[in-house]
């Protein structure tokens, strides 16, 4: 079924794409992980313009970060003092992120910028995940092995001003901490069209410390203002949410989640995450092909409006 | 005698037309071309009559826009944009119909050959002149030769553009030309427009000249969406 799209002004196959985020939808189910960063490349795989995929995405993202956050709401298991001061970084980065994307985009260069950070993105994440899944299949478990490792503050963080307190994470921490890491969040959020927890969850454990009940509930609070921020900023700046676009993405992906949390207690732990790295590997050096492959035309031809 | 009458005859068969009949006339069979939600192109038809020796050429355009072509060349391996240049008041679509050869079309500005501007300029524009018909072909708003004009009768012509799904919007113009030993013996206009009616058009509206009220709604669609969506799932 076509359908066309007001604001990328070209039709698209509703059902591929309804297809598409519920796949996505599902896996985020069942794995946890916001399915931003493997949507946003495959929407662009399939033609529709990078700034519109962004820029609607976002828009996406507010909807299944809602829909994610709320149980965690309701179990009170978020640090909402933290949320606020990583949200005050995340709305600074996506305000610059903005910025620098549409710079991108006057320079002909946002193919080229998206591609590089995706590439460096999925490879990473993928290849942690592949090593994380691998080594648990063929390493017995001994003990609490995937229990985080708190070993304290260092030295170099416990020296920054603007100490606050933060009585649900029982922290004493400077605010500058949580804000920069909502501002990296924020960054890479509104120019690659991802929600941002991928980073923010190992960052909270890790450089801040948070108890990990917590953690998923908070950067999903942090993500919802952030992909809010990022959606009305790429409307404005740059007209590239496209409603319609964003619906078909919505149902798809809120249903593909519910899906998937129904099928979380079918699969089995370690060989899903594998399949997963590999899905996510795909996609990196699909992008990674398209960079080094000498293209089918080398001149291309834009619009100016 | 007999002579002064035939002679009489032959002018006014072979003359020029008179002022009641203009040579070349055409028309529409829609202004405007609605672009809905299931939009997948159009089928534009254009009639027009003949009353004077010539060839006629019908050309569609677009409105006219800024177009900027890129190169890719490899820096480090990889294909990266570097070299670039701009193109102004290149139409944004362009088709034409004609039943002459190609060739014939050359001193009239019309074709694909004058879409790709002057020949005059530098010779390194030349691929990127190239490049700016070229890549309008791929995406289907230029075409890939001179479409068919079908003549009912010598007088009476009829030409079918095809408007693809992506077909820019905005005011477009059908021109048909008579042409007629080496020279444009007349022409004549019709105007056109292409556009979003509907539900589409409200949208595309508002995100342009409501950025930032379009932005919100879209927020709260998606806010609604996932908070529904987790509160259905309760029950």
């Amino acid at each position: 079924m076509q359908i066309y799209l007001p604001i990328a002004e070209m039709a698209v196959e509703a059902n591929s794409i309804f297809l598409l985020s519920a796949f996505v939808g599902v896996l985020s189910g069942i794995f946890g992980i916001g399915g931003g960063f493997l949507t946003t490349p495959i929407l662009i795989f399939t033609g529709i313009p990078p700034a519109i995929a962004v820029g609607t995405q976002a828009c996406q993202l507010v909807a299944s970060s809602v829909a994610g956050s709320l149980g965690h709401l309701r179990r009170g298991n978020v640090d909402m003092k933290m949320g606020f001061v990583m949200m005050a970084g995340g709305l600074v980065g996506t305000l610059i992120g903005i910025m620098i994307f549409n710079l991108l985009q006057f320079l002909g260069q946002i193919d080229l910028a998206i591609s590089l950070l995706y590439i460096v993105l999925l490879g990473s994440i993928g290849a942690l995940m592949m090593v994380e899944s691998l080594t648990s299949v063929f390493v017995r478990k001994r003990g609490m092995k995937g229990e985080f490792n708190k070993s304290g503050i260092s030295p170099l963080i416990a020296s920054l001003p603007y100490k606050m307190r933060f009585p649900r994470s029982k922290l004493f921490i400077s605010a500058l901490v949580p804000a920069g890491i909502g501002f990296v969040g924020g960054l890479l959020s509104s120019i690659l069209g991802v929600g941002g927890g991928f980073l923010l969850v190992p960052a909270m454990i890790y450089i801040l410390g948070m108890p990990p009940l917590l953690v998923a509930g908070t950067s999903l609070f942090q993500v919802i203002f952030v992909t809010m921020a990022s959606t009305i900023m790429h409307a404005v700046t740059g007209q590239t949410v496209d409603i319609v676009l964003g619906l078909i993405l919505i149902l798809g992906g809120v249903a593909g989640a519910q899906l998937g949390v129904v099928f979380a207690r079918f699969v089995k732990g370690y060989f899903a995450r594998i399949l997963l790295a590999l899905l996510i590997l795909a996609v990196a050096v699909r992008l990674c092909m398209e960079m080094f492959v000498p293209p089918h035309d080398v001149f291309s031809t834009m619009v100016v409006l | 005698m007999r002579a002064f009458f035939l002679a009489m005859v032959f002018v006014t068969l072979c003359g020029p037309a008179s002022a009641k009949t203009p040579p070349l006339n055409l028309d529409l069979a829609q202004d405007h071309v609605n672009i809905t939600t299931g939009f997948t192109g159009s089928t534009l038809s254009v009639f027009g009559t003949r009353n004077a020796r010539g060839d006629v050429v019908v050309i569609l355009e677009g409105p006219e826009k800024k177009h900027i072509v890129r190169q890719k060349s490899q820096v480090l391996g990889a294909w990266i944009n570097r070299a670039w240049r701009e193109f102004k008041g290149v139409p944004s679509y362009y088709d034409y119909a004609t039943h002459v050869p190609e060739n014939k079309l050359r001193p009239f500005s019309v074709g694909l050959e004058s879409l790709k501007g002057d020949v005059s300029v530098d010779a390194r524009d030349r691929p990127f002149q190239d490049a700016l018909v070229r890549n309008k072909q791929a995406r289907g708003l230029f075409p890939l030769s001179a479409g068919k004009i079908t003549f009912l009768d010598p007088a009476f012509f009829r030409v079918d553009f095809h408007l693809p799904a992506n077909v820019p919007r905005g005011d477009y113009q059908v021109r048909a030309l008579l042409l007629n030993r080496g020279r444009i013996a007349y022409e004549t206009r019709h105007n056109m427009s292409v556009g979003q009616v509907g539900a589409s058009a409200w949208v595309y509206k508002m995100a342009h000249k409501n950025a930032f009220l379009y932005g919100l709604l879209c927020v709260l669609v998606a806010f609604v969406s996932g908070w529904l969506s987790n509160v259905l799932v309760r029950r």
